[in-house]
């Protein structure tokens, strides 16, 4: 059943255009392969997506620094899609999953070294580091493998 | 002390589109009239008369304005609030705020949507249409890894709930499987027969299982159809509920809440906001989960019906799904669910809140068409929708007087 897949690439999705305003650390840290998070200098978490204010309850504050991550996390939850749109068709079946990083931060992304034939081997909870695949000449597209 | 919002407004009227399913070769705004002009025959008001316009749909951004302009009325005071398929019973929580207040003394909510034929008329002749903007950060971080709709979101939260709790795919099936049941009892359900639809009529945990997957853990029977539908309900203030031809369904209680767009600011996917829209519900009704004789339960994918039941205290944390084993759910059961047919088996346009709305008035008014069976006893209901990718939930509390 499995088609056969490049195994080179491991984001079929469209290239971004990057938000320069309020994520460019990200993006430029992609282009290093290395995670960039927003951190509340105020409350000292991370939190993610960026933004322009802290969104912890009770703190909310605008100053916000960004930190390398380290680049690791678990598991929280993963999906396997069967169906997708654009360039992911190509892709199908791939696994996504939400992945909490040592930072306590959650992000959507895919997991690469899995086999989404087999939901029963994939296992919440499961190590995680992070890799990037280059999508253009300045744009990379982080993506998880378990480690 | 009796709350002041408590029965301070009753459903007076219901109605839906025409036709509706796969296909009605119609657009939304023919769906809303069909389904207001059908609401205000049941309930016996003049359009011209509706003061509290509540619209939301497959019209457009002004549709709420699109909309009156359609029909040719202006009322005094619209709402257009947007938060999927829970927005209905929003409605009724701000009809309520707006009724109580005496602004206005009715409100029609309004829904219409192509859920289905868009599919097939795609963008042709809207010039592209609007764009989302890519700087968004659900475009930018989640939309961008391939998720594309609803099941690819849910599947992440089932699991998860699969994994705390134990619980099975085939503990979810069971939820398709009964919505089926009821749909067989009514002729009007998308999925009611083979005559109806090809792969309609009963079905058991198998067929569930079996089905193609769309996005695991969820297969295709786990989601709700996509369908063209329209429906209005009808709502009063107290001193005008007798003045209508149905008698009063009464808004005991209502509560919205919210939690989050993006599925990664989720902070637990195994809770969802039901439990606070049902808690100010439930407070203002002054009534509890074990006051209630039946449940419409959003039912987009089999998970959201079982975690729901939890979070509106209808079932512990983690038994939701048993509420619809032995056929407790079902057809003659001690307590009925989703006894149109729900989205899983009846309609689902997109945003199904309105039907939860309508199969609910008509339950406890006593006019639930169908064959033998469909109609229960019950005296009181509690309504939950739920919205986005498990957003947003409002919950409203139902009674009759007989
Ligand atoms: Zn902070």
């Amino acid at each position: 059943m499995t088609k056969e897949k490049n195994t080179d690439k491991v984001y079929f999705g469209p290239t971004p255009d990057p938000d320069l305003l309020n994520a460019k650390e990200f993006w430029e840290g992609a282009k290093k392969n290395i995670l960039m998070l927003p951190k509340c200098n105020k409350c000292k978490k991370f939190f993610f997506y960026p933004r322009i204010i802290c969104p912890k309850e009770g703190c909310h504050s605008r100053d916000i620094v960004w930190e390398k991550a380290s680049g690791k996390g678990k598991i929280y939850t993963f999906a396997i899609q069967h169906i997708a749109t654009d360039g992911w068709k190509e892709a199908v079946p791939f696994v996504t999953a939400f992945i909490d990083t040592e930072e306590n931060v959650r992000m959507l992304s895919v997991i690469a070294n899995v086999n989404p034939e087999d939901p029963d081997s994939i296992k919440i909870g499961s190590n995680v580091t992070i890799k990037f695949d280059k999508v253009e000449d300045d744009i990379f597209m982080p993506y998880w493998e378990v480690v | 002390m009796t709350n002041k919002l408590r029965r301070s407004a009753a459903i007076v009227g219901v109605g839906e589109s025409d036709t509706f399913g796969f296909d009605t070769n119609k657009d939304s705004l023919t769906l809303h009239t069909e389904g207001i002009i059908n609401a205000a025959n049941d309930a016996g008001l003049n359009i011209d008369d509706i003061e509290g316009f509540f619209v939301t749909g497959g019209a457009g951004r002004f549709q709420t304005i699109a909309l009156a302009e359609y029909l040719g009325i202006k009322p005094k005071y619209i709402d257009s609030t947007y938060v999927g398929g829970a927005g209905f019973i929003f409605f009724v929580n701000h009809a309520i705020a707006a009724i109580s207040s005496g602004m206005i003394k009715n409100a029609v909510i309004s829904h219409g949507e192509v859920g289905h034929s868009i599919r097939a008329r795609g963008n042709k002749g809207t010039g592209g249409g609007f764009n989302y903007d890519p700087w968004d950060p659900s475009m930018q971080f989640e939309q961008i890894y391939g998720l594309w709709g609803a099941p690819t979101y849910y599947a992440h939260a089932m699991n998860r709930y699969m994994h705390e709790f134990g619980v099975t795919k085939k503990d979810f099936a069971e939820i398709a499987v009964v919505a089926r049941e009821w749909a067989t009892l009514n002729p009007k359900a998308v999925m009611h027969s083979k005559e109806t639809h090809p792969f309609g009529g009963p079905i058991d945990v198998d067929t569930v299982l079996n089905s193609r997957p769309i996005a695991w853990p969820l297969n295709l029977l786990d989601c709700c159809l996509v369908t063209d539908h329209g429906g209005a309900v009808v709502i009063v203030s107290k001193e005008q509920a007798s003045e209508y031809k149905n008698e009063p369904v009464w808004i005991e209680g209502s509560g919205e809440a919210i939690s989050h767009i993006n599925m990664s600011q989720m902070e637990d996917m195994t809770i969802t906001s039901a439990h606070l829209s049902s808690q100010r519900a439930y407070e203002i009704a002054g009534m509890g989960p074990k006051d209630m004789e039946m449940a419409m339960l959003y039912d987009s994918f089999t998970y959201t019906a079982g975690v729901t039941a939890e979070m509106v205290g209808l079932a512990p944390r983690g038994e939701g799904t048993n509420l619809w084993k032995n056929g407790l759910a079902s057809p003659g059961g001690k307590f009925p669910i989703n006894t149109n047919g729900g989205g899983l088996s009846y309609s689902h346009s997109g945003m199904y809140g309105m039907l939860l709305l309508i199969e609910a008035q008509r339950q406890l008014a006593g006019k639930a068409i169908g064959l033998d069976g469909r109609q229960t006893t019950a005296k009181s209901a509690i309504v939950n929708g739920t919205g986005g990718p498990l957003a947003s939930t409002g919950t409203i509390i139902l009674t009759v007087d007989r």
